[in-house]
């Protein structure tokens, strides 16, 4: 396509101007705001967008260029194709419009059909015509990133390359694989074609238990599907089955029931008769067993009042009887022991006489007794340690005393503290005496007192002397002289004592109890008593008599209070024969009920028949209980919710399977065809990206002055370029903004040779050198020169300088 | 004398046609009409007996009103109807809601449920007729219920016959023993004149007339109530003499058949095949069911949709599983590729590797989209 002249009326800002354009090499100069954008959004809008716009799409394309105040853009574009001229108008806003002729021809006004005829002439798709051949400043030095990101512009090479070795027959390979695999992917996302199962992770995710919630191709959903089917299949026929089961659960539980309900029905009366039977006959035995109690409680006391005054008159008797006996009895033991009872009387005198002959003689001895002498001694002792005393102190002072009597004479000599002795003197004969110790010399005449010289010796005879005066009225008292006699006395006395002590106790123990004068009268009395039986019939009289007697006391007793006790009881022996009449009465009516009730085989085990019974009876109420619990059971899972059959389920299952089945059959056709696809594209031989690659890599060099070039990967846009100078490989994200620049232009231009094809067609750049150096520029300018030989090329800048340098069709703006 | 019976049995009354959305209510309402025809055709041949050998209704649980249309409808019978309880409408107990909604609402002494082991003993004049019921008392049972027969006298004056319900060894389709199977030897070696059965939904004998004694009848469905039920519904007039001699002929009560058509198309031929297949059929009683596979020439696949669209809403149901592409052959490839190009060889070479896959067919779809 050749455009030639472009009318804006109005469009944007612009409210009515043409443009013309040449063959070969346009320049749109103008500053900036002369409407070189205009001149572009306007061309786009007149080349792509269809008056038959919704309008959100107008609103979000073209509205903003309608001028302020208007209410209509209009368009008209004349191009050339193959040498034809066409006229193309288009409206929107107020009218929109759509036109397009060969001029000289009927126009076609169908928005769609003018679209899709303009695509044909262009012979590019709209993606291609924005991207590649309008190209804006930012563009260019972003190609590469542009490409990679536009797999239309991409697939439009790839096709057109391909193309070039392979009739692709108007599809596009790349497209059709990616389409192909979309289709795969839909069928068959995360199932397992292979094993014919959900595609699982390693957590178990997108197993049937664990499923995935996206991500779900239709043979994934079918067979979720499925396994819902089938778990509701199995649902339903486990709910049938639970209700199958229950039934025969109560199908079983019936029948005990029901046999147990039979025997029990069949057996009741027996049982209500064998229960009547035990109760009759527990009644009747209590009956008797009264009965026997009360003719008893009146036969006893009939017999307590028979036996009551036999008993009282037996005791009165009997007490008669035992005073009697008592007597006799004791008369009899009197009897029975006369003989050693005077033998030991006589004992007993003879002791008597023993006892007055010894209290005599003790009367009729001197009292001395122990005490005395004791009490006597002491004075002696006294005495005699005194004198010993003086003794100790005279002979100290020792001397001799000469008597001279001068008669015979008889003194009393007292020496010392000894006793005065008697001694017969001689007349002429002196008489000498030691003396060491005081003395007293007494006659009838006088008495001569030796005194110790000493005080001790005056003081011990004074004391001797009262003692000596103490001890003789001592012994004094006892008629006797001396300690001898004295003793001589106590002697005799406790002698006598003794033996009195002796018979007197001897025969007080002989008459314990009694005096001799009683013993004596009894002898007496004794001797009187009348003849009796023998002591010993009479003793065994006696007991048997008391026991006799306690026995029967005892059994009065006993009556006694039998007899208060069945007045309490029946009040009075008249009231308790009436008692026993009733109770016979009782017991024939009683006897009268057990004979009605209907007779029982002796031959029949009751007791085990009582047992089964019994059993039945349990067993009967246990599983009708259960029972209600199977029927409640069974009613409530018979009251959920219904849901399909089992078999109408089964019905559902079967044609989800065929539509899945259908599914995988699709899906493995679909891999089949990719895998042939991919085969076919790989067998080419020739690399179809070869010449553009070529191509590429020369406008490279022109561009850099021959110092890059382009290196080859079977791709759209190359991954690095090679410095020629050094050859360095650059990766293309290495590249400087202009080295970036002139491989975007280097690339636009290679791919619009290919795009653009054999036909005159166009391509538009944007100030494309703004970026370069000088040098640079110069060889970009030489380079769209050398292209505008063959395309239409329209260079938009606001640069003098590059205008300068590109030469060509000026369009001045300004 | 004789004694005529209509022998009836898996009515299934209360099914609910799920599977044949198009048709559900009105199904549902010719299962009970067609009942209703075996009433009339036992009463129009004037039969002593109409036998309802199990399965009268589908499940234990029906709605009541259901139970009392059936009451109704069988009232109307002249003489006696004898049931027994199937697999499906099983007798538990005397509490049981569904027989026992039944027994309180039939209202007449005609109508008798069989749900004990025991003889029912009939007069028909001085003919006595003596029924040996053997129902069902759960869904499934490894044992059947027509043991207890065995023990029982069978008086030689007397007709003796045995009803039961479930499946007989070598002719139903239930063989995994769950259904109170029965063996051929079992029953005629029972003692009895002759069993009425149910359970398998096609009838036994397979002809349409009998003029030996079997031995044992299976009254089929009177109704076919699911895809897999291709049979026509049928009930059987026995006639029984005193002799022991019996007569029997088939009655279907009911238009109604199911339609299952498996095909692979591959030419026009096999359409028409398939649409002379369904067009006999009488339309307003046939459920349909295509399920389609094959391919078809472009031409021929508008002819197919043209087809199916003409008789889609003739029938009283219809249900299309189509799995059919264009058929994409050497002529075909031919007349839209140019020799040569990436689609004629990627089309051609599928072809030859994979003539009878889908692939051919799913290549040709991609490139016409991508095209």
């Amino acid at each position: 396509m050749k455009l030639l002249n472009l009318h804006l009326h109005p469009f944007a800002g612009t409210i009515d101007k043409q443009y013309n354009f040449e063959d070969g090499l346009n320049v749109v100069y103008g500053h900036n705001e002369a409407g070189k954008s205009t001149i572009v959004n306007a061309f786009l809008a007149v080349l792509l967008e269809s008056t038959d716009l919704t309008k959100t799409v107008f609103k979000n394309t073209l509205a903003k260029y309608m001028p302020i105040g208007g209410d209509t853009i209009n368009i008209d574009l004349t191009f050339e194709v193959a040498g034809i001229k066409y006229q193309l108008k288009k409206s929107w806003g107020a009218n929109n419009f759509s036109s397009l002729n060969k001029v000289g021809e009927a126009p076609i006004n169908n928005a769609d059909t003018v679209q899709k005829e303009l695509f044909k002439l262009l012979n590019l798709n709209k993606s291609t015509v924005r991207e590649m051949i309008f190209t804006t400043q930012a563009k260019i030095s972003n190609t590469i990133d542009a490409i990679k990101k536009d797999p239309e512009i991409n697939n439009s090479l790839d096709q057109i390359l391909r193309g070039a070795i392979l009739n692709t027959g108007g599809i596009i390979p790349e497209k059709l694989k990616v389409q192909l695999e979309k289709e795969f992917n839909e069928l068959s996302l995360n199932w397992n074609l292979e094993n014919d199962a959900p595609s699982i992770s390693s957590n178990n995710k997108g197993s049937y238990e664990n499923r995935w919630e996206k991500g779900l191709g239709e043979i994934l959903k079918l067979a979720y599907e499925i396994n819902d089917k089938q778990k509701a299949k199995l649902y339903r026929e486990q709910y049938d089955e639970k209700l199958s089961n229950l039934a025969n659960e109560i199908n079983i539980l019936r029948g005990h029931v029901n046999l147990d309900q039979n025997y029990i029905d069949s057996n009741k009366a027996l049982m209500e008769s064998l229960s009547n039977r035990i109760t009759i006959q527990s009644e009747l035995k209590s009956i008797e067993s009264n009965k026997e109690i009360i003719v008893g409680a009146q036969s006893e006391w009939y017999k307590i009042n028979a036996m009551l005054p036999v008993l009282s008159g037996q005791i009165i008797a009997d007490k008669e009887q035992l005073n009697q006996l008592n007597t006799e009895l004791e008369n009899a033991r009197k009897s029975g022991d006369i003989t050693i009872k005077i033998a030991q009387f006589d004992k007993v005198s003879a002791l008597k006489i023993k006892y007055d002959t010894t209290k005599e003689l003790l009367t009729n001895t001197k009292v001395v007794t122990n005490v005395d002498v004791e009490n006597v001694k002491k004075l002696e002792d006294e005495l005699i340690k005194a004198q010993n005393e003086l003794n100790a102190l005279a002979s100290a002072q020792n001397f001799i005393v000469e008597i001279q009597p001068k008669k015979n004479l008889t003194i009393e000599l007292q020496h010392g503290t000894a006793l005065a002795s008697q001694i017969n003197l001689v007349q002429g004969e002196p008489y000498a005496i030691e003396v060491n110790k005081s003395f007293v010399y007494s006659s009838d005449e006088v008495t001569i007192q030796v005194k110790s010289l000493t005080q001790e010796i005056s003081i011990l005879n004074d004391k001797i002397t009262l003692l000596k005066k103490q001890f003789e009225d001592a012994v004094a008292i006892f008629g006797v002289i001396n300690m001898e006699e004295l003793k001589q006395n106590n002697l005799i006395y406790n002698q006598n004592n003794d033996q009195y002590k002796l018979a007197k106790t001897t025969f007080e123990n002989s008459i314990a109890g009694t005096t001799f004068e009683k013993l004596k009268q009894d002898i007496e009395e004794l001797k009187n008593i009348p003849k009796t039986r023998e002591k010993e019939v009479l003793e065994k009289l006696y007991q048997n008599l008391i026991g006799k007697m306690a026995t029967d006391d005892n059994s009065y007793k006993l009556y006694e209070k039998k007899l208060k006790e069945f007045e309490n009881l029946y009040t009075s022996l008249e009231n308790l024969v009436e008692l026993i009449i009733g109770i016979r009465q009782n017991e024939k009516i009683t006897q009268d009920k057990l004979n009605l009730l209907p007779a029982i085989d002796p031959s029949n085990d009751m007791e085990t028949f009582q047992i089964e019974f019994k059993a039945a009876n349990e067993r009967f109420n246990k599983n009708k209980s259960l029972l209600q619990e199977k029927e409640l059971e069974r009613a409530k899972h018979e009251g959920q919710e219904q849901f399909d059959l089992a078999m109408e389920i089964q019905d559902q299952i079967e044609l989800l399977d065929r539509k899945k089945n259908q599914k995988v059959q699709e899906a493995k056709a679909i891999q089949l065809v990719l895998n042939k696809l991919n085969d076919i594209l790989n067998r080419a031989t020739i690399n179809p990206y070869q010449a553009y690659e070529t191509n590429l890599s020369n406008y490279l060099s022109v561009l850099s002055g021959g110092k890059y070039q382009s290196l080859s990967n079977s791709e759209v846009s190359p991954n690095a370029i090679k410095n020629t100078t050094n050859n360095l490989e650059l990766p293309i994200e290495m590249l400087s903004q202009g080295t970036s620049g002139i491989l975007g232009l280097s690339l636009r231009l290679a791919m619009a040779d290919y795009f653009l094809g054999e036909n005159n067609g166009f391509i538009a750049f944007d100030d494309p050198m703004v970026d370069f150096d000088e040098n640079r520029q110069l060889f970009a300018a030489t380079c769209l020169q050398n292209y505008s030989q063959n395309k239409q090329v329209i260079i938009f800048t606001c640069h003098q300088s590059h205008a300068a340098h590109l030469g060509g069709y000026l369009i001045n703006l300004n | 004398m004789s004694i005529k019976i209509i022998h009836t049995a898996d009515n299934h009354i209360g099914i609910s046609y799920n599977s044949v959305s198009q048709a559900k209510t009105e199904l549902v309402l010719e299962r009970l009409t067609s009942l209703k025809r075996i009433v009339d055709e036992g009463n129009k041949e004037g039969a002593n007996y109409l036998v309802i050998a199990g399965d009268l209704f589908d499940v234990t649980k029906v709605v009541k009103t259901r139970i009392m249309e059936v009451i109704k409808v069988l009232k109307t019978f002249n003489e006696k109807v004898i049931i027994i309880p199937g697999n499906h409408d099983f007798f538990v107990d005397e509490f049981d809601s569904l027989w026992n909604y039944f027994k309180t609402n039939i209202d007449t002494e005609k109508i008798i449920v069989l749900d004990k082991y025991e003889v029912f003993i009939d007069h028909l004049g001085e003919q006595e007729v003596r029924f040996y019921p053997a129902a069902c008392r759960t869904l499934h049972s490894e044992q059947n219920m027509i043991g207890w027969v065995n023990l029982e006298k069978k008086p030689i004056h007397s007709i003796n016959i045995g009803i039961a319900h479930g499946n007989v060894e070598g002719l139903g389709r239930d063989d995994d023993g769950k259904y109170f199977n029965m063996t051929h030897s079992e029953l005629t070696n029972s003692g009895l004149d002759l069993w009425l059965l149910g359970h398998i939904h096609v009838a036994y004998p397979t002809q349409n007339e009998v003029n030996e004694n079997p031995g044992y009848f299976m009254s089929g469905t009177h109704m076919p109530d699911s895809w897999k039920s291709t049979n026509a519904g049928n009930a059987w007039i026995i006639e029984i003499h005193e002799d022991k001699k019996v007569k029997a002929k088939k009655f279907q009560p009911s238009a109604f058949k199911y339609k299952v058509i498996e095909s692979d198309i591959r030419s026009l031929s096999d359409i028409d095949n398939f649409k002379n297949q369904i067009l006999n059929c009488d339309k307003k009683n046939t459920a349909v069911r295509l399920n389609l596979t094959g391919t078809l020439v472009q031409n021929d696949l508008s002819y197919l949709e043209e087809t199916i669209n003409e008789i889609r809403n003739e029938f009283i149901h219809f249900e299309e599983n189509k799995y059919i592409k264009r058929r994409i052959d050497i002529d075909a490839i031919n007349s839209e590729f140019v020799e040569g190009s990436l689609p004629h060889i990627l089309l051609s070479e599928l072809l030859l590797e994979d003539p009878d896959g889908m692939s051919t067919q799913k290549a040709f779809e991609a490139i016409k989209k991508n095209n």
